[in-house]
């Protein structure tokens, strides 16, 4: 028996891998790329989510919307890089608990 | 006959096409550009304060009116004219008095001022923002400028962590919001805040799904605005960035964020108003407990002005929690009297060096009142008013936050508030009891250029005659605010 993949399927992988993104920046306490893979995954379950909408509603606004954010996330990755670069320069290390030069 | 009314709507965002065509100029010039670095800096900080004023100008020549355009991706009216002008006077004064200390911190690239234009292009299109498409690319725009402002001072590791801090978490923010978004999408089939807000109410969408998308929009832009309990990056942010930077986080892109929230707490958001006002109610209490017990501790000066924006945003909180007309006009009161006292303390720590190094500890600031009198009054009179005390402004705008609070029947609200502020007092007194009862080890006089003595003296000026243009002043700022109806 095969069932259709509704509107239901497609949201509820979107929050899968919405919530896999959050907790792969919060639980990861090794490497610094894992944080930004993470973000990139958060923003990909979200265009999943925008683009199911958009076809079952019937309404172009939400790939348009999914395009945007592509867009910005390929921004946002390279300045995340960029930042990651220069704080690789100066501490030496990309590991999350190295991150902890103040406190308080 | 639609095309053409959309060609004239580039009226609206005149503005934002010079400023970006100004970058454009800006940004080839300060690759090509050659001689003597110091010489530079300051030709490229005049350069961009007059491309900000220019902008400036062109909003206000513009129209007043009411009016949206673009398919209503774009607004205009009093409200965003008045938002936006305050941002680009707040970004020119950051400008102005963050140039010694650039020039002592060796912070010479001109990507600095580019980089600060680009974070005010961003604000403004989020000011002009009636759609969440707009916003978020406004939003994006202004983000991405501040991780790399904050991660500006390469050679420094406590700057590039700051950077890296403020990154994560903002990401992580855009996140939610994004998919806030999506599910306000899912719910109602469109992202505009006009639609949104006659769409809202139909019985099908008070779902839990439209709760929870709120939230997650909510509490996102509760990001942007340091609230507690999404606070944790602010302190060591405000630390690690280089000062000049520190003092442009702490005042421009709160006024940015303060208006998205009114216009889509208002706009958007107002006919389910109370699925939104207890949230908003405890983030600004819980805000202004958290501010005025972080800062109880602090030593460092920055990390203080950090808690002490956050109990200020909190109180605003407060007011906007309330859905009023009254909450909205205390709101635009406290936010500009937080934006002139903000800039005068600032004026103050970015003026405070001795051979060179930064004075950022409180306790090096004690005999100031012996040695330097001047920075030592105006700074007491700032600090007084951010305590609340009576004649001054701090103490009116606090007065209207209450008054809104009390009309709207939270009686106790209020009184917790009033409770934060006055431990709030103690920290601020604290500076003061420094400056004036404690003895210096060794007196020393600071120096500092004309400009920045002079707008810590027109901040202190403008805090301590306050009671003679408070009528015209509030009276102004209630029209301004009646751009929004309820």
């Amino acid at each position: 028996m095969i069932y259709p993949i509704s509107l239901t399927h497609y949201l509820i992988l979107a929050a899968i891998i919405f919530n896999i993104g959050i907790f792969g920046v919060f639980l990861n306490r090794k490497n610094l790329i894992i944080i930004l893979m993470s973000i990139e995954l958060m923003l990909l379950a979200v265009n999943i989510n925008f683009i199911a909408f958009s076809t079952h509603l019937n309404i172009i606004l939400g790939q348009v919307f999914a395009l945007f954010i592509l867009t910005v996330a390929a921004a946002e990755a390279s300045i995340g890089l960029a930042i990651l670069v220069v704080f690789f320069r100066s501490r030496g290390s990309i590991a999350v608990d190295d991150a902890n030069s103040m406190k308080g | 006959m639609n095309l053409l009314s959309n060609i004239l709507d580039i009226n609206l965002v005149f503005p934002e096409i010079f400023l970006s065509l100004w970058l454009l100029v800006f940004i080839p010039l300060g690759v090509y550009s050659g001689g003597d670095k110091e010489t530079r800096q300051s030709y490229f900080t005049i350069f961009s304060i007059i491309g900000l004023l220019g902008t400036l100008l062109i909003i206000l020549m513009g129209d007043y009116k009411a009016a949206r355009g673009f398919y209503d991706l774009i607004v205009n009216d009093r409200l965003v004219v008045f938002l936006k002008s305050l941002v680009i006077l707040a970004g020119v004064i950051v400008l102005i008095i963050s140039e010694k200390y650039r020039t002592l911190k060796k912070l010479y690239l001109f990507e600095y001022p580019v980089l600060i234009l680009f974070s005010i292009l961003g604000m403004l299109v989020m000011l002009s923002s009636n759609d969440f498409i707009t916003l978020y690319l406004g939003l994006e725009l202004q983000s991405l400028s501040l991780y790399v402002l904050a991660a500006i001072k390469k050679d420094s590791l406590k700057s590039s962590e700051a950077g890296l801090k403020y990154f994560i978490l903002g990401a992580l923010a855009s996140g939610f919001f994004l998919f806030g978004v999506s599910l306000l999408f899912g719910i109602t089939g469109t992202t505009s805040f006009t639609i949104l807000s006659s769409n809202l109410l139909s019985p099908e969408n008070n779902s839990l799904l439209l709760i929870l998308s709120i939230v997650l929009i909510l509490s996102s832009i509760a990001f942007k605005l340091s609230i507690a309990p999404f606070h944790m990056w602010t302190p060591d942010v405000y630390e690690g960035a280089p000062t000049s930077v520190t003092a442009f986080f702490a005042v421009v892109p709160k006024i940015a964020a303060i208006g998205v929230l009114m216009r889509i707490l208002y706009i958007a958001l107002i006919d389910i108003h109370d699925v939104w006002n207890q949230l908003i109610l405890i983030l600004g209490i819980l805000s202004i407990f958290v501010g005025a017990f972080g800062a109880l501790l602090q030593i460092n000066i920055k990390r203080l002005m950090a808690y002490s924006a956050i109990s200020n945003i909190g109180y605003i909180f407060l007011a906007l929690s309330l859905g009023s007309q009254l909450g909205l006009e205390a709101s635009l009161i406290y936010i500009t009297v937080y934006t002139v006292s903000a800039l005068g303390s600032f004026a103050f720590i970015l003026s405070m060096e001795k051979d060179n190094i930064m004075l950022n500890n409180i306790s090096s600031f004690a005999g100031l009142s012996k040695s330097n009198p001047f920075y030592a009054i105006c700074f007491s009179i700032i600090l007084l008013s951010l305590a609340g005390l009576p004649p001054l402004a701090g103490f009116i705008a606090k007065f209207y936050i209450f008054k809104a609070v009390i009309m709207a029947d939270f009686l106790w609200i209020a009184v917790i508030g009033i409770m934060g502020s006055v431990i709030s007092a103690y920290y601020y007194l604290n500076i003061v009891k420094v400056m004036y009862l404690d003895e210096a080890e060794e007196l020393f006089t600071i120096e500092s250029k004309k400009s920045v003595k002079f707008i810590l003296f027109i901040s202190a000026v403008l805090i301590f005659t306050f009671l003679i243009y408070a009528d015209s002043l509030i009276n102004f700022l209630s029209y301004i605010s009646k751009a929004i109806i309820l």
